[in-house]
Parts: C-alpha cells; structure tokens; sequence
C-alpha cells in the first residue's frame, strides 16, 4: 500500500469511529461520570422493568418466528419457480423493504380497532403489534433466504431429486442448508425489532426501548439511560452471532448462476408456501392500498396535508440523501479491510446496529448540547448524524459482501497494467458501483423514514415527515396520514426503482 | 531480462518456494510445469510484484525490484501477465480493457486485437463473446507490443483442444515478433513443445528437473 491508501485508510477508519464510535464513547463517559449508587440503581432493573423487559424480548421472538416462517416459505415458493413471479417477488421485497413499519400499522390501526376486546385486552394490543411488525421485517427473512437459496450448488439439488422426493429433499437437504441464513433472518428481525418502538406505541403497548426513550425525556441523563439499556444491548448482541456467521459464509461463497431448475412437487405444502407468498406479495400492498384509498375522496385535505409535510419531506429527504453519500465515503476502504480481517473488524461494524435508537439519539445530544466550535447541536446535521450512526455499517457490509465475491484477479491486474490512483477510479470503483449503489439506497430509505433517533435530535423550528405521520398516526388513520404515507413512499420508490434501473444498466 | 537470485516465499506457514535461482534472457520462453500447489502462480506473482518475497531478490531488466521489506509496485515494471481467468474488466469492452492496459488510444488496442483476430468484437463486453474469444483478449492484453516480459500463467487451460493448437502458435508468433522473454507456467508440458526452450519442474519448493524439449 502506498502513502495515498495508508492515508485514505486512517482518514475511512477515523470517519467511521467518528460516525458509529462516538455516540457510544460519549455514552460511555456520561455513564462512568455518574455516581456509583445511580449507577448501580440503574443497572439491577426493578420488577416492573424486569416484566417489561421480558415482554419486549417475547414481542420480538413471535415477531422474528412469524417473520422468518412466512418468509422462508414465500422464498421456497418463489424459488426458481418462474422468471416473471421471481421477478415480481424480488420487486415486492425491494419495494415493501422501504415501507417503515409504522406505514404499516396504518393499513392495520382500524382492523385493530374492530377486534372484539380491543381497549380492554392487552393480547389484541400485543397481537396486533406483532403482526404489523413481522410485516415490515418480512422483505428482509424473504431476501435473505432467497438469496440463499439462489446460492446453492444445483448439482446438489438435482442428485437429491433423482434418489428422494421433492418433500424429502425439502426437510432433509433444503432446509438443514438453510439453517443459517434462516437464523440470520430471524435475527435481523428480532434486532431490529428489539430496538424499535413505534408499533406497539401505536397499539398502546409499551416496550423497553420506549421505556428508554421516556427515560431520556424525561431525565436527560445521557450515562443513566446507557445503563439502563444494557440489558437490551446485550440482547441485541446475540443476534450479531449467527448474522456474523452467515454473512461470513455468504461473503466466501463464489455467486452461482441460476441454472434453470424445475419447481418443488411437494404437495399439500405448496398449497403452504403459495399462501405465504400470497402474503408477503399481496396483502401488505393491498392492505395499505385500501388504507390510502379509504381517504381518497378527500383531494382537498390530501393536498392540504401534501403542502403542509412538503418541508418535512425536503428535509428527510435531504438527511438521507447525504447520509447515503457520507455512508459510502469510508466503506470502500473499510470493506478491504473487513475482508481482510474479519473476525476482529466485524464487531467494530457491526455492534453499532445492536444500539437502540433513543440511545443515539441521548448520545448525540450529550456531545453536542455544548460549547463547541463546530455549532451542530440544534441544526440539520444532528439528523444526518444520528441516521450515519444508525445505518452507516449497512453499507461496510454490502460493499465487504460485494468484494469477497468478485474474483480477485480483476484488481490485481489493475495493479499490473496502472497506477493505483489510476486502476482505483478506473477498475476498483466502476466495479464496486452496484454495491456503492445497495449500499447507498439502503441508507437512504432507511434514513428517510428514521425515527427513533429524529424523535429526540430534531431541531426546533425543523421537522421530518416520519415524525409528522407518527405523531399523527396516534390520533388513528386520517386522510393527513394517508397523504404523507402516499409521499413518503412514492419518494422511496422513486429512487429505489431509479436505483434498480441504474442497477440493470451496470450489470 | 528477469533474474531471480535465492527467493523464498512462504504462504501460511508452508515453504512453497526455497532459495530459487531462475534467469531469463531476452527472447527466451522458459516453461514452468509441475502439479496443483506447488507453487508456480506465486512464482509468477512474485516476478510481477504482486506479492511480497521473504527473501532473496528479483532484477528485470538488470535492475532490483523486489527485496524482502522493499518491491516496485507491478504497475511500474513494464509486464505483460495472463491471469489463469483471464482477469478481464466486466464493466469495459475488449478494446476498452486493453486501452487502459496499454494506457493508450483505442487506436493502438484495435490493432493488437486486431493481431489477435477479434478485431469485429471490439465492442462488445467479455461477458459478451466466448471463452476463447475472452481468452485471446486476455492474452492480447499480456503479449501487447513493447512489452519486453510476458508472464503466462496457464493461458491454455480450459480451451478446447481444436482452439489450443492456434492460440499457442499466435503466442510463439507474438513472443518471438517482441523478442519477449516469457515465463510460461502450465500443467501439462506437451503444450509448450517448440515455444519453450527450456523446462523447469518445480517440486518442494525447488525448481529441480531441466531438460531440453
């Protein structure tokens, strides 16, 4: 490595730990400032918090069990099947995979509410929350067991067809070599639903993180609400583990191509696996369609809505899209070296994820409410900051996942025929594009409807349009809420589709 | 024009390559044959700067470019290498990808494809034409002219056979039209009768057997 690439690797790492490192060093420091008896009284959670705790862990499991099983179904269905529902499937994931989970308890807040004991049972609370949440998580335990899926040796398949039936095939090669990428699935899922409060506020239910967020709110002791929350960080480390090892496996595994291979006979379960595509493909779009449709005859106050949230919208908007941009700055370098040296960098990537968001949120505040020379506390880039600490790594692992599967022998023959900076603009980086580009619209749609984190660090005076629909999600379902879902997602699918079209072109 | 003097390279704890000696004149083609793993591709990855050596030393051209803890980098050795894949960039067309081998116009790589009989396929993307007609792109790109040392790792593995006889007559053309000195690595030594003026074995690290063919 030249002077050049020891620069620009110090200058990726340094942006990094910037970025992912110093809300949770500056956690950190507020919690080891706090006195000892605080410190202590925090940590041991009372039996309320402790009920609490066990209540979010069990919401998140049925979350991630329902998500995985209606997932890994739809892909096993969808696999291979036909060019045209393969197509149509991953178009669906792409497109539902931006839809924030608290878009989706719109479709679902008046089905809720018709349920016999709503108001008065928890359980349709808890239910209803569960089935909203494992809507939103079921694009990504789709894309992952498709993906694996897609990435299984043919040959193999095929000698199991010839000596067992396809039902055979399915429970005991099939699925026993999906065993990791759906572990990974379900633990994305519970990951992310460990950290996410949105729905089960919207079906009055409480979770641990919103007990940290009302913690924050009402404290504003950055060190205290670390401390509070370790319980659910470890937590949501564990899941870290088999997405590790699945990604690691991932990462190795040279692409395969899609050898046409006919569709599994197995029965009675296809009727199964035709179900659950039914409801991964059809009823999250149908559902939020009727939701929208249900306040169409009301131009008047959509447009109203639309020219009340635009700012909200530009400002999201904005966020994410220099977010997108910063995000990618430091994971081209960074997955060189996640590659290189996975088992030691892979936590340094990735347990920013495991964070709460309230908890970045906290974080960011308690660094920058000060006097400092660079006035970023009460401005925009509070915002882009806190969606960079949230959803920075996506983009380290899809450009490191990209890397290991392209053949080597491309960028060492760069080296031979050009200079570094020459075989880095014209080689390295055209070829790392798709994956700039994924990587980059993933920060982007998630960014763009981020929550967690705007609740605590939007400036005053500023808003973005997630905040404006969730807090007018909790006066129920209206045609204000209708309009800015419309915009929100019609923003997201924009861009993903004008991503996916850029995408094709490249490929 | 390529001298190794006493080099030694491991790969995970493992000797592949002990105190080897190799010198090679201009206009020579020497051929490299032994089994999978014993070393051969690192030897050529050391000559072109690719990996760093343990010790010893590398001269082309008369001039040191690779010592323990110091190498030139690749790009500045003036070399042409056929990688065993071929190695050519998706995202460029044949007359792109050798453009920027030869940091040239599109010119001067239309003529070496031209040498190569794939001059009609200039446009297209390596995805786009055959396994020979990538392989002959390839190989355009490591014999373009001027290029004084060739290094040939395998370049006729996973030809056809009826393909194999043409592409190893144009490259004995090409090295002999450069007066190249050409280090040729491959599996089986019949390949490289009436090109190679001498082959080398490499066993246990070591390049053992010489022999005339």
């Amino acid at each position: 490595m030249n002077r050049w690439g020891r620069l620009a690797t110090i200058l990726s790492f340094a942006l990094f730990l910037l970025i992912c490192w110093a809300p949770v060093a500056a956690l950190l420091a507020a919690a080891l400032s706090l006195p000892f008896s605080r410190m202590d009284a925090a940590w041991l959670p009372g039996s309320r918090r402790l009920f609490l705790l066990l209540e979010t862990l069990g919401y998140s499991a049925a979350v991630a069990s329902l998500a995985t099983l209606i997932g890994t179904a739809a892909a096993l269905y969808c696999w291979r099947r036909s060019q045209t529902l393969a197509r149509a499937a991953r178009m669906a994931a792409l497109l539902t995979a931006a839809i924030p989970p608290y878009l989706h308890a719109l479709a679902w807040l008046p089905v809720s509410a018709a349920l016999p004991g709503h108001g008065a049972g928890e359980l349709t609370g808890w239910l209803s929350a569960i089935w909203v949440q494992a809507l939103a998580m079921l694009p990504f335990c789709f894309g992952i067991v498709l993906f694996a899926l897609d990435d299984l040796d043919p040959r193999g398949i095929e000698a199991a067809r010839i000596c067992a039936t396809d039902l055979r095939l399915l429970v005991r090669i099939l699925l026993p070599l999906l065993r990791p990428a759906i572990m990974a699935a379900a633990s994305l899922a519970l990951l992310l639903t460990l950290a996410d409060h949105s729905v089960p506020s919207l079906f009055s239910r409480s979770t641990y993180a919103m007990e940290l967020f009302e913690e924050f709110s009402a404290s504003h002791n950055a060190g205290q609400t670390l401390i509070s929350a370790l319980p659910l960080m470890i937590l949501g480390l564990l899941p870290l583990v088999p997405l590790a090892r699945f990604w690691q496996k991932a990462a190795q595994r040279p692409s395969r191509s899609a050898a046409p291979l006919p569709p599994l006979q197995t029965g009675g379960i296809t009727a199964l696996l035709l179900f659950a595509s039914a409801v991964f493909v059809l009823l999250p779009a149908l559902a939020l369609s009727a939701a929208l449709a249900q306040h169409f005859d009301q131009p008047s106050l959509w447009l109203q809505a639309i020219a009340a949230g635009a700012p909200d919208l530009a400002t999201s908007a904005g966020v994410a899209a220099l977010a997108a941009i910063i995000a990618c700055l430091p994971a081209v370098v960074l997955s060189r070296a996640l590659i290189a040296h996975p088992r030691t960098l892979w936590w340094m990537v990735c347990t920013p994820l495991a964070m709460p968001s309230a908890l970045i949120g906290a974080a960011l505040i308690w660094i920058w409410n000060r006097d400092l020379p660079l006035p970023i506390y009460g401005t925009f880039w509070m915002l882009v900051l806190a969606a960079l600490a949230r959803f920075a790594p996506l983009t380290v692992l899809a450009l490191a996942a990209w890397r290991s599967r392209m053949d080597p022998a491309l960028l060492e023959a760069s080296r031979v025929y050009a200079s570094p900076a020459r075989a880095f603009a014209r080689v390295e980086l055209p070829l790392l594009a798709p994956a700039l580009l994924a990587g980059g619209m993933a920060v982007f749609v998630l960014s763009l409807a981020e929550l967690g984190a705007s609740l605590l660090v939007t400036p005053p005076g500023r808003g973005t349009i997630a905040l404006r629909i969730y807090n007018y999600l909790h006066y129920g379902a209206s045609a204000a809420v209708s309009a800015l879902a419309f915009c929100l997602m019609a923003t997201a699918a924009i861009v993903l589709l004008a991503a996916a079209l850029l995408w094709k072109r490249r490929a | 024009m390529i001298e190794l003097k006493e080099v030694s390279k491991s790969i995970g704890g493992t000797l592949v390559l002990d105190r080897v000696n190799l010198s090679v004149e201009q206009g020579e083609c020497i051929a490299i044959v032994g089994p999978s793993g014993t070393g051969k591709t690192t030897l050529l990855r050391l000559i072109a700067g690719l990996e760093p050596l343990d010790s010893g030393s590398i001269l082309l051209r008369g001039t040191e470019v690779s010592r323990p803890g110091w190498q030139l980098p690749p790009h500045a050795r003036s070399i042409g290498f056929q990688f065993q894949d071929s190695a050519l960039w998706p995202h460029m067309s044949l007359c792109d990808n050798l453009a920027f081998a030869l940091n040239s116009g599109k010119i001067r790589a239309l003529e070496c494809l031209r040498r190569a009989g794939i001059e009609a396929l200039a446009s297209r993307r390596p995805s786009e034409v055959s396994g020979g007609e990538a392989r002959r792109a390839a190989l355009a790109r490591a014999l373009a002219p001027a290029r004084e040392i060739v290094l040939l790792d395998e370049p006729l593995t996973h030809l056809e056979h009826a393909l194999r006889d043409g592409i190893a007559q144009w490259i004995a053309a090409e090295l002999k039209a450069a007066n190249a000195a050409c280090v040729w690595v491959t599996h089986e030594p019949a390949e490289v009768h009436g090109i190679a003026r001498r082959i080398l074995t490499l066993k246990d690290g070591q390049l053992r057997q010489m022999q005339s063919p």
